[in-house]
């Protein structure tokens, strides 16, 4: 079963490339909206609190990225929820291999699990939506 | 308590002579007193040609001598009863007994009051008027009074004063004494007046040194009573040497009474021996004063090297942080002479942006902190030094409060601390490089790889792959020769 909607939010072109080629191989979602902005990706989801079809049902986040990084995106993410019903699980992507990025991800309650870059189809294929209800 | 702990020997043994000396005074006059009472001759006039004590200065003395003995036996505070009626009544006494006695002699009055307790003598041996002290014990008797009232009742007045009017007594009664010892009526009484006993003159005397040793750390008997090798020179040359000019006088007078020489001749023996005496007591208080001063001159010299050669900085300010003393380390640091640092202000050698703190500084030394702080200071040639200070505040010789500085020169130490700090930056950088940059272009590389189509080799999707592989592997290729700059950096350092 796939994902009606999901955000991949990340710096960089190219692993946005990658990220959405190898969900697009297994058919990881319907609709794949991607930001390079952490902020603008806050934004959208603000401005678009009130209208559940255009929120997604799962976000990729990457952590190192420049003006916010994911963390700092976390923190505002997380204030939005208790203003709405919108409740999203966040998935953190990293390249690095630092563990204390692990450990603070650890620290957000909406951060459902941490993947490292490049992940696998195997890894992608464990991120259900069953399973992502079931978190919730 | 704080007095007794920092009261030296030499004020403590002047503080005993005092209470031996009024102990005596009571003595004697008691003693004076049994004699009129039981009339004994010896001891109202010691000689049956010499005047007599008379029972008013008796009782006058034995007064005064139980008031000095109750001023030397408790330094504590005494009770209200003894310094509000005991002393001023005592010394009311003893002042209106002289004044009185002095009034009759200048008008020529008889009050009635000089036999009042104990008829005089029928022989009566030196004494113009029955029972009446003689003018100079009069005269005395107030001196002494007042000097006593000023020692009690006063700390406004220079102590010198009071000690002035014991001493002006005290020659009076030496001028009795010494007619006595070189046999001149004239000295124990004038104008057909009363001549002083040869027992007032040394109670006089003995009352003299007790007023005097009773407060010896004041006035002029501090100088006396002092440590220094002055003092001392002094406490033992003194009365040698007066003792030795009595003595020579003595044997003047005697060896011509018995015609051992003729007057020039003991004229002359008379005066070299001063002139040796005197030469002696020249000498050994000069050698005594050299030695000491030497002594001073070489710890001085010892301190002044301590100080000079110290490797740490030492400052010393005055309150208005205007430079005092500096030793050879601060002039190191700062480039500057000491002449040319000495009556300066100590702002010259703090940049103008940090010179609003050093009031601040100042301010909080001279309320008792102790500052330990890093300055940045400017050098003569403008360039800067850092400095590490211990800062306190202390009592000048001129008893003005002073800043001591303890500075050490820690430049070259902040120097390779910020060099430290840079390396441990570059590795910090190099770690995060490597678990964050280094990985990304390796993680895309890995992506590419895992989405290339290797069973579908001419899939248009593998030639943009392969384009993205070239992008990550070049941006591996920069990330490398960043952490290879760095490491070099710290290779240098």
């Amino acid at each position: 079963m796939n994902f009606k909607k999901i955000l991949l939010i990340d710096d960089s072109d190219l692993d946005s490339y990658i990220n959405k080629k190898i969900m697009e191989r297994v058919a990881f979602a319907e609709e794949m909206q991607l930001f390079n902005d952490a902020q603008e990706a806050l934004h959208f989801l603000t401005s678009n609190l009130d209208k559940p079809e255009n929120l997604p049902g799962l976000i990729f986040l990457d952590i190192n990225m420049p003006v916010m990084n994911g963390f700092e995106f976390l923190a505002e993410f997380q204030k939005l929820t208790p203003h709405s019903s919108f409740i999203c699980p966040v998935v953190m992507l990293s390249s690095s291999i630092d563990p204390a990025d692990k450990e603070r991800a650890k620290e957000f309650s909406s951060v459902y699990t941490f993947l490292q870059k490049p992940f696998s189809k195997e890894e992608l294929c464990h991120i259900t939506p069953e399973q992502i209800f079931a978190h919730r | 308590m704080l007095d007794k702990q920092i009261e030296t020997s030499p004020i403590r043994n002047f503080r005993k002579l005092s209470l031996l000396f009024s102990i005596s005074i009571v003595f004697l006059s008691i003693m004076v007193l049994l004699g009129w009472l039981l009339n004994i001759s010896v001891l109202k006039s010691i000689s049956p040609n010499w005047v007599s004590m008379k029972v008013n200065t008796a009782l006058c003395f034995l007064l005064m001598g139980i008031s000095l003995i109750l001023i030397n036996h408790d330094k504590t505070p005494q009770p209200d009863i003894l310094r509000k009626i005991f002393f001023p009544t005592i010394i009311g006494i003893v002042i209106f007994t002289g004044v009185i006695s002095l009034i009759q002699y200048i008008f020529n009055l008889n009050f009635g009051i000089d036999e009042i307790i104990y008829k005089d003598d029928i022989n009566l041996i030196g004494t113009s008027n029955p029972g009446r002290m003689a003018p100079s014990t009069a005269i005395c008797f107030i001196l002494f009074g007042v000097s006593f009232l000023f020692i009690k009742y006063q700390k406004k007045w220079n102590p010198v004063f009071f000690q002035s009017l014991s001493l002006v007594s005290g020659t009076f009664s030496f001028i009795g004494l010494m007619s006595y010892l070189f046999e001149t009526e004239k000295g124990y009484g004038v104008m057909g007046f009363t001549g002083m006993a040869f027992h007032t003159s040394c109670c006089f005397i003995l009352m003299t040194l007790a007023i005097l040793f009773s407060c010896p750390d004041l006035g002029m008997m501090k100088p006396i009573s002092g440590t220094s090798s002055a003092s001392k020179t002094f406490r033992v040359l003194f009365p040698i040497g007066i003792s030795l000019l009595i003595g020579l006088g003595w044997f003047h007078l005697k060896a011509e009474q018995y015609g051992v020489f003729e007057r020039n001749y003991g004229d002359v023996f008379q005066v070299i021996i001063l002139i040796f005496v005197a030469g002696i007591i020249f000498w050994i208080s000069t050698h005594s004063l050299s030695k000491k001063e030497e002594l001073i001159a070489e710890n001085e010299q010892r301190y002044r090297t301590l100080f000079n050669v110290s490797p740490v900085g030492i400052m010393l300010t005055n309150e208005k942080g205007i430079i005092i003393e500096i030793n050879n380390a601060i002039s190191k640091m700062v480039q500057y002479s000491r002449l040319e640092l000495i009556h300066n202000d100590v702002r010259m050698l703090i940049p103008l942006e940090n010179r609003n703190n050093v009031d601040e500084n100042i301010k909080r030394i001279l309320g008792g902190e102790t500052l330990y702080h890093t300055s940045v200071n400017k050098r003569k040639d403008g360039t800067f030094c850092t400095v590490e200070l211990t800062e306190t505040s202390f009592t000048l010789p001129d008893k003005s409060i002073g800043i001591l500085t303890v500075a050490n020169d820690i430049t070259e130490r902040k120097k390779a601390e910020d060099e430290l700090k840079e390396s441990v930056q570059n590795l910090s950088d190099i770690a995060f490089m490597q678990s964050h940059q280094v990985r990304a272009p390796i993680a895309q590389i890995l992506g590419l790889i895992n989405l290339f189509k290797f069973e579908e080799p001419n899939d248009p999707v593998n030639a943009e792959i392969l384009t993205h592989l070239k992008k990550s592997a070049n941006s591996f290729d920069k990330i490398i020769y960043k952490i290879t700059e760095k490491t070099n950096v710290i290779e240098r350092q």
